[in-house]
């Protein structure tokens, strides 16, 4: 028996996996603004309906999409300038329904498994608030079949990613945690508005080839751009090649946070952008080949540092970090199905580790060393290249083959300083006109060299060195 | 039966300025009196924009944005205000506003824009830092000027604007930029943006709040940036262009190590302000509704952001010169709407900043590669600098003393920014589109 659901009640579950969320979180911010009464429990409930409702949604959608083929969903214009018409469109294919499904899943024992975590937490409300933020940003992602409505939810992941790293904002590591990632994501952000610039230019329209089966008929240099566009937003949202530090210092954040965000789902996207683009970047020559190239040598520096790391989350952040590298490249070979499936695995694997880590330190000192557990005292490949040549390695590959400091050498500092003179110019030159100078600001000027460059990479210096000094 | 719609509207402007000479002399009173005198003034205004059919142009965009940020501000207004008889200056300002939105005649235009700029040059009783006035000579000076300018233009233009025929002579083309160097003056735009910068760091925030509403250079440039796109400078890179794009580059720059939100608020209002003055000029037929997406997002959005920094100013007591940080454990209401706030000011989904960040992007195409290229890194280096002086400022260790967050009052006030922020975010056809 095949039960047959009509175009217009797909489009309400479609709809439903995002409005549901959306409302919801919406709901909370309500409430935490006008400062009404909550109850922890009255907020469980609410995730667990929601999430059950996005379930049951999910499967109808997969149900009828295993029997009817890819979908293609149309909501209508959004917002139509002139002869300019934004339209929004969902799609249910082969590729979205498994992730959907997954993320679904996940999300929904991570909600659950926060709400006691986070018992009489004070920032319970807040978490929750990004939680569900989060799974409307996500469901948006994956069920985007145009640039427009991805990067909606790609922008919504990004900021409940930054916010959450930043949970425990009286610290100053998850502060500085949390600039280091929303800068990552920004750079990340760039390709995202070279493509909506630059993608309609190639393909005359916003959708995504392979979500309608439109093949690529352009090439050339306008091709060329828009791949590297994804890969570069690709890179920074799967925390590859030089955009991966950011991935460990995500980790300053709560547990279900980093199991949810960094561990499963959100690190995840830009490998699954890669799969949904794949038919721009497949039609210009070496771009499979740069795409290996970044994930070939991620894996490798990740399992390096990983390797060096005491901390159980920071080593698994590298562990992602290292399966994402290799997600890349069987994208590349355009082993398609298998990564996709790579990625529900591995999605799947590291929650139940990221959710298992605290309580596992624990169970070890309790219980490990009375059974005679003991950690491995030796590295079997290491150990044979000789004492001097071990520590050297070693010491490269802790301070992370040396990348944080390049890229703060090259491209953090320049900048940084490019603006402090531009900004001291303009002080220097208000206070000449202004005639009369103030104590505090002869006080001002005198620091502004230091003071303006310091607080600028205050933050990142202080990631590091952290990194560093552990 | 015929109705005269510019003296409906002057009768309206007439009302506020009488407000504001009640409210200056009756300083008890001020709230009463600037609320009843806001009350009465809107319905001639609503008469005339009834009657005057115009439906929708960037004058009402604003007068509309300028008219809720003068409720808010005097919903919200503390019984201590930092600044005495500041409701007889915010009427004051926001009748020479009127008069320069609602009037198209050129001398009555520059009448409005030297009268929304008495409330700067009247003299300040006291201020938090005990000066006499806390606005910076410079920024006085450079108003000055740019009135300067403007009256000379209106003048050399025969007290009529138009754009410069085929053949214009010097005196005309003087005019023009004459014009539009007083407009860049007021507006504090490259390369007079440091007057910018200093007045949104020294200036009264109400005052600031009520100017940034209404950027009456704007109308003009806007004007003028029209004319010229009509006169065929939209085809191809020319210096001007590319003048505009390198100082949004240059804003973008300068918003990574400014030293607090009111600069940062001023680099991104002058960063859209130029992107939507740029569209206009190169953009293509559609770039006119990206132009006004993108100024009522800088209006809407400069205007809440200010009135949430003022708060914190009000609750705080002071003015920091350096990062305290840990205003996020002591206000969290207040520090997370300027996170919201701020956000949609460089693209937050789901609110206008979005709606406007998409369809100036898909604008774009009209650019340059280079020139697009540079304006997408300002933008993306906007976003940065915005949450690294989150960070530096809101989030952090507490060393604040404990404080009360937003109470019932402001966070109405607040609403009148936040509603058309997020509803026109969903649903930007209920206003903007065709």
């Amino acid at each position: 028996m095949t039960l047959s659901l009509s175009l217009e009640t797909l489009k309400l579950l479609a709809a439903t996996t995002i409005i549901l969320p959306g409302l919801s979180a919406l709901g909370l911010l309500i409430v935490s603004f006008f400062s009404l009464p909550w109850k922890e429990e009255w907020i469980e409930r609410l995730i667990r309906s929601v999430m059950v409702v996005i379930g049951l949604c999910a499967v109808a959608l997969a149900w009828q999409s295993v029997h009817a083929g890819p979908l293609w969903l149309s909501f209508g214009d959004w917002l139509t300038l002139s002869s300019m018409h934004f339209g929004l469109s969902l799609i249910l294919d082969s590729l979205s329904i498994p992730y959907l499904i997954t993320s679904g899943f996940i999300a929904a024992i991570v909600g659950y498994f926060s709400a006691r975590y986070l018992h009489r937490d004070p920032g319970f409300l807040r978490f929750f608030t990004l939680y569900l933020v989060f799974v409307t940003g996500l469901n948006i992602t994956i069920l985007a079949s145009s640039l427009l409505v991805l990067v909606v939810g790609w922008e919504l992941i990004g900021l409940s990613s930054v916010l959450l790293v930043g949970f425990y904002r009286e610290r100053r590591g998850p502060v500085a945690g949390a600039l280091v990632v929303f800068t990552a994501y920004r750079v990340g952000d760039l390709g995202m508005h070279g493509l909506t610039i630059s993608l309609p230019l190639l393909l005359g329209h916003d959708t995504f080839p392979g979500a309608m089966g439109l093949p690529v008929q352009s090439s050339g240099s306008l091709a060329l751009v828009c791949s590297l566009l994804i890969i570069l937003a690709a890179a920074c949202k799967s925390a590859q090649g030089p955009f991966s530090l950011w991935l460990p210092r995500a980790m300053e954040g709560p547990t279900p946070s980093s199991a949810i965000f960094y561990g499963a789902l959100s690190v995840h996207m830009g490998a699954y952008f890669l799969l949904r683009t794949s038919p721009i970047w497949r039609a210009v020559d070496g771009m499979p080949w740069l795409i290996a190239a970044i994930g070939l040598s991620t894996t490798l520096f990740a399992s390096g540092v990983g390797r060096t790391r005491a901390d159980i989350k920071s080593m698994l952040a590298f562990a992602s970090m290292a399966q994402l590298g290799l997600i890349f490249v069987e994208i590349s070979l355009g082993w398609d199905q298998l990564a996709l499936w790579h990625m529900v695995g591995h999605t799947m694997l590291r929650t139940l580790q990221f959710l298992r880590s605290p309580s596992a330190i624990s169970d070890w000192m309790r219980f490990g060393r009375l059974q005679g557990w003991r950690a491995p005292n030796e590295a079997p490949i290491e150990s044979h290249l000789g004492l001097t040549f071990e520590r050297k390695l070693y010491s490269l590959v802790f301070s992370g083959w040396g990348l944080d400091k390049a890229m703060r050498s090259v491209l953090v500092k320049p900048l940084l300083h490019v603006s402090d003179t531009l900004n001291r110019a303009g002080f220097q030159l208000s206070l000449i006109l202004d005639g009369s100078m103030t104590a505090e600001q002869k006080r001002l000027l005198a620091k502004s060299a230091s003071t303006h460059a310091a607080s600028a990479v205050v933050t990142t210096s202080h990631v590091s060195g952290k990194a560093l000094e552990s | 039966m015929s109705l005269d719609i510019s003296a409906i509207h002057l009768i309206g402007v007439l009302m506020l300025l009488g407000g504001a000479l009640a409210t200056w002399v009756t300083p008890r009173l001020e709230k009463a009196l600037g609320t009843a005198t806001l009350l009465l003034s809107l319905l001639p205004l609503a008469v005339g924009a009834h009657h005057s059919g115009q439906g929708g142009g960037l004058r009402q965009d604003f007068l509309i944005i300028a008219t809720i940020t003068l409720a808010a501000t005097l919903l919200a207004m503390p019984r201590m205000p930092l600044y005495k008889r500041m409701t007889a200056r915010l009427l004051l300002g926001h009748a020479g506003t009127v008069l320069f939105l609602t009037q198209t005649a050129p001398l009555a235009m520059g009448a409005g824009w030297i009268v929304s700029l008495l409330p700067v040059f009247l003299p300040f009783e006291t201020t938090l830092r005990g000066e006499e006035n806390p606005l910076p000579r410079s920024f006085r000076m450079a108003q000055l000027a740019g009135c300067l300018f403007l009256m000379v233009g209106l003048v050399g233009q025969g007290g009529e604007l138009k754009p410069l025929p085929d053949a214009a002579s010097t005196l005309q083309v003087a005019a023009q930029l004459a014009l539009v160097l007083g407009a860049f003056l007021r507006l504090g735009l490259f390369p007079f943006h440091i007057f910018h910068i200093s007045w949104s760091e020294k200036g009264p925030l109400p005052l600031i709040m009520s100017l940034s509403a209404a950027p009456l250079g704007v109308i003009l440039l806007m004007e003028k940036a029209e004319s010229l796109a009509a006169q065929g400078a939209s085809h191809g890179a020319s210096p001007l262009t590319w003048f505009l794009a390198l100082s949004l580059g240059i804003y973008g720059i300068l918003s990574l190590t400014q030293r607090g939100l009111r600069h940062w608020t001023a680099c991104v209002q002058m960063f859209l302000w130029t992107l939507a003055l740029l569209l206009v000029i190169q953009g293509g037929d559609e770039a006119p509704y990206g132009a006004r997406l993108l100024l009522c997002l800088a209006t809407l959005g400069g205007a809440g952001m200010t009135y949430l920094l003022w708060v914190r100013e009000i609750r705080l007591g002071r003015e920091d010169t350096v990062p305290p940080g840990g205003l996020a454990d002591v206000m969290p209401r207040l520090s997370g709407t300027l996170l919201l706030v701020g956000l949609a000011l460089v693209g937050l989904p789901f609110t206008l900043g979005y709606v406007s960040e998409d369809v100036w992007l898909h604008l774009s195409h009209h650019f340059s590669g280079p020139m697009a290229s540079l304006i997408v890194v300002a933008y993306v280096f906007l976003g940065i600098g915005f949450y690294r002086l989150y960070s530096h400022w809101i989030l952090g260790s507490a060393s604040l003393p404990p404080t009360t967050d937003l109470v019932l009052r402001e966070k109405l006030a607040l609403l009148f920014f936040l509603v058309p922020l997020l509803v026109l975010g969903v649903i930007p056809s209920l206003v903007f589109g065709t």
